[in-house]
């Protein structure tokens, strides 16, 4: 029986479990939205994705102790939880390679016009609305989570050559945009 | 000059070239080659922009606030998986390998394979290794398309008597039935089809062959 | 997750088989949900042979399938892998024109030769699984990794387009209508130049002719939602390389997915229809967009001359929208723009050729009015 004036070990206990899950969230939530939201393309799904990751790396207590390793598994949880979701709405299938097809049209700015970061960062993210979903979620998987191809292949549950296709398109895709846009702006002047 | 296949400078901007021997090639080639080098820059620099925006948020989005909600929900979210898992049975987990068993196996296959492959003819043991390089699993009826191979190439060749697939020097025919009313028709993503009527029911069918990557 | 059972056919088959061989002998594995049950595989005499460092997989299977549903069936693709390292180690088998009813069955015959690499274990079945089902509603059930969703959906339209279109015939001018309709057709596709192509992936030119540049021309379906607007191609001898094109989406829905016809001219002036190019797309209304292919074709010869080509035409062939609705050119497009000289007919055009064939006007017309 635990003295009314001093908190009990179970107390503490579950005082610093709780302060290990609240740290948890809030190193890791922006970084995670962030990637699901990538994946996603859309704040609502990207949000109860996101939601729906921490709760699964939550329910494991017991991986959240060494921080860096956490964060690592919780990056794998959350970038699955995005597959699975383009997988079950139906709109992707993560193994059919796309063409090379360069999806829209002319990119709204140049680099060279969007000064600010603000508009750096929407033009590069217009950038990537020209990706098919399985280009952009290798692409991010690799590029920007830094994952290797057997990994992103072992998520999106596909071969690694198809994930290395899936990368390349992704590359090429985004580059010709950007060469795109010089151009678009070189013209305009 | 045989310059690599854009797929191939575009894996190898990100150091995504899977064999050595490859790898040393493209590199030796783009090391003497100042078009590949500036597309290799360009492809590099492009990820790298992307990676300095990836701690952005998008516009409009008022962070404090939906991570605010993100967090509130999550706590919720917590509660109401432990207040189901007190009503949980536990499941039976399925039965797995344990760790001295899947030694054994591995040895076992291994064993196997090079005993496998010592006996094979020289021939053989060359198209098993030409063969084994060129693995990959794909589901059923991905439509793959390639980087740009380097010396092979495949070709689906679909004609009035036969679809055919060649690679290098080798011709395989993939009959179809005889039949006097076929159509013929190829896809340039890499599948050749022909289609033909039964002469008894009418039954219009359709056969395809799809294109593999190597 | 949907549970399967696999239908272990291949030993009972075995037994039966005769000739076969047990590898040679397919294994069909359907979902427990699938609207289509197999009544039995005849292997009939499939066999399996090692040639030149593959295995040769000589398949000619006619399967029994009942619809276990309570809707039509009009078409159904079947998906055939041996292997998946090789090419040529899968394909499928696509019937399109049916009508089949609940609970009837109708057969399905597996005529192909696939490849398996040689040190794939000889034991190995053949696996044919259900890549989709169309039903008469254009509800689909499968895993559509064949796009044959797409495929049927687009065989469907075409199958109803040309019923409504004989059908008109004959209530203009009488089944004699109809059947000058159909002599001409028959006529068409008869003197339809047939020609050989390969389609070449990975790998470098390797035709030494000089290459030029060409233009290409485009046929203009007013009614088309996709506008052809630019298009050059590679051209050496008999090698068209690495087309490229541009189109505008001039309707007001998104489209996700187009198919352009080409069409190829020689120095006599003769056409023909060399291929297909398909484009997954996203565009928007009023978009355009360019579809770039770094695929070869190549035309071994024609009337035992090589090929020389000269022109090329595009045109559309069929869109489909991101609502998954499709379009397909109108029979008027086919006739103004003289497609049906190089285009072969419909599946269902060919279906009701053949009933024309072996039973008569009669017959005929008694079929396009079930529908």
């Amino acid at each position: 029986m635990s003295d009314l004036g001093a908190p009990s070990e179970l107390e503490a206990s579950q005082r610093a479990a709780q302060e290990l899950q609240n740290r948890f969230v809030s190193d890791n939530l922006r970084r995670i939205f962030l990637l699901i939201y990538r994946i996603v393309q859309n704040v609502a799904d990207a949000q109860d994705l996101t939601q729906e990751a921490f709760i699964k790396a939550l329910q494991r207590q017991e991986q959240l102790k060494d921080a860096e390793k956490a964060a690592h598994w919780l990056s794998r949880i959350a970038s699955n939880t995005a597959i699975d979701f383009l997988r079950r709405s139906g709109r992707v299938n993560f193994c059919e390679i796309d063409s090379l097809v360069e999806p829209l049209s002319e990119p709204s700015e140049s680099p060279e016009q969007a000064v600010l970061r603000s508009e750096h960062r929407a033009y590069l993210e217009e950038g990537l609305t020209f990706l098919t979903e399985r280009e952009r979620t290798a692409l991010l998987l690799r590029d920007v989570e830094g994952l290797g191809a057997d990994e992103v292949a072992e998520q999106m549950n596909c071969s690694k050559a198809t994930v290395r296709s899936h990368i390349a398109n992704a590359r090429i895709k985004f580059r010709r945009y950007m060469e795109r846009s010089r151009r678009q702006s070189g013209r305009k002047k | 000059m045989k310059h690599p296949g854009e797929h191939q400078l575009a894996l190898f901007a990100g150091g995504d070239i899977a064999g050595y021997w490859e790898r040393w090639r493209i590199s030796r080639h783009v090391s003497k080659c100042g078009d590949c080098q500036s597309e290799v820059r360009a492809l590099s620099e492009a990820s790298q922009q992307l990676r300095a925006i990836a701690p952005d948020l998008p516009a409009d989005l008022n962070w404090n606030r939906l991570a605010e909600e993100m967090t509130g929900n999550i706590r919720v979210g917590l509660a109401a998986g432990e207040a189901i898992a007190r009503f949980d049975r536990p499941v039976a987990r399925r039965p797995r390998l344990g760790w001295n068993a899947a030694l054994v196996l591995t040895c076992a296959t291994a064993v196997f394979l090079v005993a496998f492959w010592m006996s094979l003819p020289q021939q053989q043991a060359q198209h098993l290794m030409a063969a084994l390089q060129r693995i990959r699993v794909e589901r059923i009826g991905a439509l793959v398309k390639p980087a740009a191979a380097p010396q092979d190439e495949v070709v689906l060749e679909a004609s009035s008597s036969s679809l055919d697939v060649r690679e290098n020097d080798r011709t395989m025919s993939l009959t179809h039935p005889h039949s006097d009313v076929v159509t013929v028709s190829v896809s340039l993503h890499g599948s050749a089809g022909v289609r033909y009527v039964d002469a008894d029911t009418g039954q219009v069918t359709t056969n395809k062959v799809y294109y593999a990557e190597p | 997750m949907r549970s399967r059972s696999i239908i272990g056919f291949a030993a009972a088959a075995g037994l039966c088989a005769g000739a076969a061989n047990a590898a040679a002998v397919p294994k069909i594995d359907l979902p427990k949900d699938s609207p289509v049950v197999v009544l039995s595989v005849d292997p009939g005499d499939s066999s399996e042979a090692a040639r030149g460092g593959a295995m040769v997989i000589d398949l000619h299977a006619a399967l029994s399938l009942r619809n276990a549903t309570q809707r039509r069936i009009h078409g159904i693709t079947l998906a055939v892998t041996a292997q998946e390292i090789t090419p040529g180690g899968k394909g499928s088998v696509t019937l399109t024109s049916l009508d089949v009813a609940p609970g009837e069955t109708f057969p399905v015959r597996v005529d192909m030769r696939l490849l398996r690499p040689l040190q794939a274990s000889s034991n190995v079945p053949v696996e044919i699984s259900l890549d989709g089902v169309l039903f008469e509603d254009l509800s689909f059930y499968g895993n559509d990794k064949l796009s044959s969703r797409r495929t049927m959906t687009v065989s469907e339209f075409e199958a109803r387009r040309d019923r409504k279109y004989f059908k008109s015939l004959v209530a203009e001018g009488g089944p004699e209508r109809l059947r000058q309709e159909i002599v001409e057709s028959m006529a068409r596709q008869a003197d339809r130049p047939s020609l050989d192509v390969q389609v070449v992936r990975g790998g470098r030119a390797t035709n030494l002719d000089p290459e030029k540049q060409v233009q290409f021309a485009f046929l203009q379906l007013p009614d088309s939602p996709i506008e052809p607007t630019e298009g050059v191609a590679r051209i050496a001898g008999n090698e068209v390389r690495a087309p490229r094109l541009e189109v505008k989406n001039r309707s007001d829905r998104a489209i996700r997915y187009l198919e352009m016809g080409w069409i190829l001219r020689d120095r006599s002036g003769s056409e023909f229809l060399a291929g297909s190019v398909p484009a997954e797309l996203n565009l928007a209304p009023g978009k355009r967009s360019p579809i770039l292919e770094s695929a070869t074709l190549k035309f071994p010869q024609h009337g035992g001359q090589p090929l020389a080509i000269e022109g090329m035409t595009g045109f559309v062939s069929s869109v489909e929208f991101s609502d998954g609705s499709v379009w397909i050119p109108s029979r008027a497009d086919l006739a103004a723009g003289e497609l049906q000289r190089v285009i072969s007919p419909s599946d269902e055009e060919q279906r009701l050729f053949q009933i024309y064939r072996k039973r008569g006007l009669k017959a005929l017309v008694a079929e396009l009015n079930k529908f």
